[in-house]
């Protein structure tokens, strides 16, 4: 009983690492992000942990939580309304900071961790360390992806 | 031995007061030579006016470069260097090095001060990495940080004597404001009202970086330093209320409507938490409710009364915090020893457009009265009786402001459109002037010769879409999108005189860009000012005519100074482009669409300027 009730802690705490998943690396030193296994808990989340794909791209009603989702957590204040940038770097072109972010991969990594350049880590539990209820879950971060690539420039 | 050790704490105790009055003394005489510019705006009343003419109208066409100095350092150049015998001190934006040059010796550089700070707090800066200026007083000069920490140095060698923190950036909170010395403290800000910051404004006494007293903005009396006697000439500006909801009031289609005095409930005591009506965002709104204070401090040694002005509420979503949201928005006189407010005035209750209320507050006389007169955001260009606080002219700066139809000068309160009310998930149109404000931090010039005002002006418009936004200890709680786009002259900015008795401008001129280098007026009647497409010019104090002109490295977002050495005068401006001129001149840059057609106007400003803007110092001379 010990056992098991130990293996299943252990296995929450432990950082996902799925059969056959990808695996995902901080911004800031590439170092392996240690993301709970059990915040991937929707069909969409599930699917990005296994493939690296996000199933929102397009989806109507992902992309409107998405843009709420920009707008509740500020993100507005630095990168612009649509992510066009303003004191923080237009999201919605084909420049990027960190060339990764061009894939939906690189740029979860990016929001869930932060970056050394002044983004700071938006996902649950790397936003504010000291309390794991604050900040995106997976399956936001994958909505709010949605949002930027539906506004972006093409070039 | 008693008495040994009485007699030796009274010495104690009159010595440090002599030493302290000495401190002032010192400074008090620093800023009435004109050969020095000793204080952010050169005197206690904030006036950037200098009673040195040899440059005048007949040669002004003959000035030159005298040299420059590149400060290493990238971004927002706002603020400008003090000069005190025959030393100049330059700052720079983040990390905000300081410099001392040697005025003797062809500017060879006699200290520097190199910051340590955490590079995470550039996130925390909204708009640039900027830092407007040093303090000095006591031999020392004073830097605040970015990251919070205000630093006494000696003015000799730049050894640190002493540092403080003054904010916590954990809170979101940071500092971009010039440490003003007022007689022997040190007054400093707050900025952070885009994160929920509740703000203050502290003074520190200057021998050693002791806290002497710190007033919050909002909350409770005890903490605002709201008490007996307040308004007391104007019972009416401690109103509960000064409006009554339309169609709901908080909501969209709803607005607000002005209150007469007769129908308003005054005085009444702790407004700074009464005025946070339920349901907040948050639990208290007032814990959360900005009121940044990072402007320009003005003071009067007779009435030991200094002046600031308060920024935004947060969020910028008006809907979640209903109220009258004091004290944001408010111009306050303290006294300097106690900090106990002696007036305060609202100008923007239940801000719904980001006019943040930190402009300078410039002190002067006319017709035997002790005035007081301030640019605000919201447009609108205020003079009082700095006694009491008694509002006697509230005049539109330019006819394009349109949130408010007047100012209903016996009540004090803003009539307000409600065409231009603003509410969650609505996006709210044509709103002059935009959250930069007819005026910004720029600060205006004062010449007690011509009896003018000398004003940089954005002439800039705005979209304001409130949004629904979670607050998080640290992190930005902003709460609207807006977009900006030049305003009804079909440019962004102008440079006006304004006559303060008046409410009326006396001459106008258009400026491409928003005019957002501080202003400086002399004795033979010149204004100098900069601007982002890089020129530093001179213009005639009565017409308003350019005199001369020329082109530095970047945009200038820094203030005009003049100072003499070895019996030549000198004028200088820092320039290195930024601020949040450079970063909303950026906005429309790649959506064409952008800004009702204006996107042209703001991409041309790349035209003219290299990013990020390098800073100077440049001086010029005959």
């Amino acid at each position: 009983m010990m056992k098991l009730r130990y293996i299943a802690l252990l296995a929450i705490a432990l950082p996902y690492a799925g059969n056959a998943g990808i695996s995902l690396v901080s911004t800031i030193d590439n170092k392996p992000l240690a993301i709970p296994g059990a915040m991937f808990d929707t069909p969409a989340a599930k699917e990005f942990m296994s493939s690296g794909k996000n199933a929102y791209l397009g989806n109507a009603d992902a992309i409107k939580t998405g843009k709420k989702i920009f707008q509740m957590y500020s993100c507005t204040a630095c990168h612009g309304a649509k992510g066009e940038g303003a004191v923080g770097p237009n999201l919605i072109d084909d420049k990027w900071n960190y060339a990764k972010n061009a894939n939906d991969q690189g740029i979860f990594e990016t929001i869930w961790a932060g970056t050394a350049g002044g983004m700071g880590a938006k996902g649950a539990g790397a936003m504010v360390p000291d309390d794991p209820t604050q900040g995106l879950s997976p399956d936001e971060v994958l909505k709010v992806v949605a949002f930027l690539r539906s506004n972006a420039v093409k070039h | 031995m008693k008495t040994t050790t009485l007699k030796l704490a009274l010495a104690g105790v009159l010595g440090l007061s002599s030493l302290s009055s000495l401190a002032a003394t010192e400074l008090e005489n620093l800023m009435k030579d004109d050969s020095q510019w000793a204080h952010p705006r050169k005197d206690y009343a904030n006036t950037g006016y200098s009673r040195l003419s040899q440059i005048n109208k007949g040669n002004v066409r003959n000035l030159k470069m005298a040299w420059s100095f590149a400060t290493g350092v990238n971004r927002g150049h706002e603020g400008a260097p003090l000069v005190i015998n025959d030393v100049m001190y330059v700052h720079t934006a983040f990390p905000n090095n300081v410099y001392a040059l040697d005025l003797n010796d062809n500017q060879k550089i006699i200290w520097s001060y190199f910051p340590k700070q955490d590079p995470s707090v550039q996130a925390l800066l909204c708009c640039d990495n900027v830092n407007r200026g040093l303090g000095y007083g006591d031999g020392k000069i004073f830097l605040q940080q970015n990251d919070g920490t205000l630093v006494a140095l000696d003015a000799k060698n730049g050894n640190k004597l002493w540092d403080v923190k003054v904010v916590d950036t954990k809170t979101g909170a940071s500092n971009t404001n010039a440490p003003h010395v007022i007689k022997d403290k040190v007054i400093t800000g707050c900025s952070g009202g885009e994160y929920g910051v509740r703000c203050y404004i502290s003074a520190y006494n200057i021998k050693d970086g002791s806290l002497a007293w710190r007033a919050y903005s909002t909350g409770p009396d005890s903490e605002t330093l709201i008490g007996e006697g307040f308004n007391k000439d104007n019972p009416h500006y401690s109103a509960l209320s000064v409006y009554e909801d339309v169609n709901g009031g908080n909501k969209e289609g709803g607005s607000f409507k002005a209150l007469t005095k007769d129908q308003m409930k005054f005085p009444e005591k702790e407004l700074g938490t009464r005025t946070w009506l339920k349901p907040q965002a948050i639990k208290n709104g007032y814990e959360h409710g900005g009121g940044p204070t990072w402007g320009w401090y003005s003071f009067d040694p007779a009435l030991n009364l200094m002046y600031y002005g308060t920024g935004n509420p947060g969020t910028w979503n008006p809907d979640v915090r209903p109220g009258d949201n004091k004290w944001s928005m408010t111009i306050f006189a303290r006294d300097v020893d106690t900090g106990m407010a002696r007036w305060g005035y609202q100008m923007t209750p239940h801000d719904e457009w980001d006019y943040d209320g930190m402009n300078e507050i410039v002190l002067w006389e006319a017709k035997g009265k002790k005035l007081a007169t301030h640019f605000d955001r919201n447009g609108f260009g205020y003079t009082f009786d700095r006694t009491n606080g008694t509002l006697l002219v509230a005049e539109k700066m330019n006819p394009f402001v349109n949130w408010a139809t007047k100012v209903d000068l016996k009540s004090g309160v803003p009539v307000k459109d409600p065409k231009f009310s603003t509410h969650q998930d609505y996006n709210a149109k044509g709103i002059c002037p935009s959250a930069l404000g007819v005026k910004d931090e720029q600060p205006s010039a004062f010449s007690p010769k011509t009896g003018m005002f000398y004003v940089p002006l954005n002439h800039v418009c705005m979209t304001y879409e409130p949004v629904e936004s979670k607050y998080i200890a640290g992190q930005p709680w902003v709460g609207a999108t807006l977009t900006m786009f030049a305003g009804p002259d079909g440019v962004m900015g102008g440079f006006m005189a304004w006559d303060g008795l008046k409410g009326k401008s006396a001459w106008y001129n258009k400026e491409k860009f928003s005019a957002w280098g501080g202003a400086l007026v002399t004795s033979s009647d010149i204004v100098f000012y900069g601007t982002l497409d890089r020129w530093f010019k001179a213009v005639d104090a009565q017409t308003g005519k350019e005199l001369w002109k020329f082109q530095v490295g970047s945009g200038v977002v820094g203030n005009a100074i003049t100072y003499s050495h070895k019996g030549k005068q000198y004028v200088g401006v820092l320039s290195g482009i930024g601020g949040w001129a450079g970063v909303a001149m950026n906005l429309g840059l790649t959506n064409e669409t952008d800004g009702l057609g204006a996107a042209g106007g703001y991409k041309e400003l790349t035209k003219w300027n290299a990013a990020p803007g390098g800073g100077a110092m440049n001086v010029f001379s005959l």
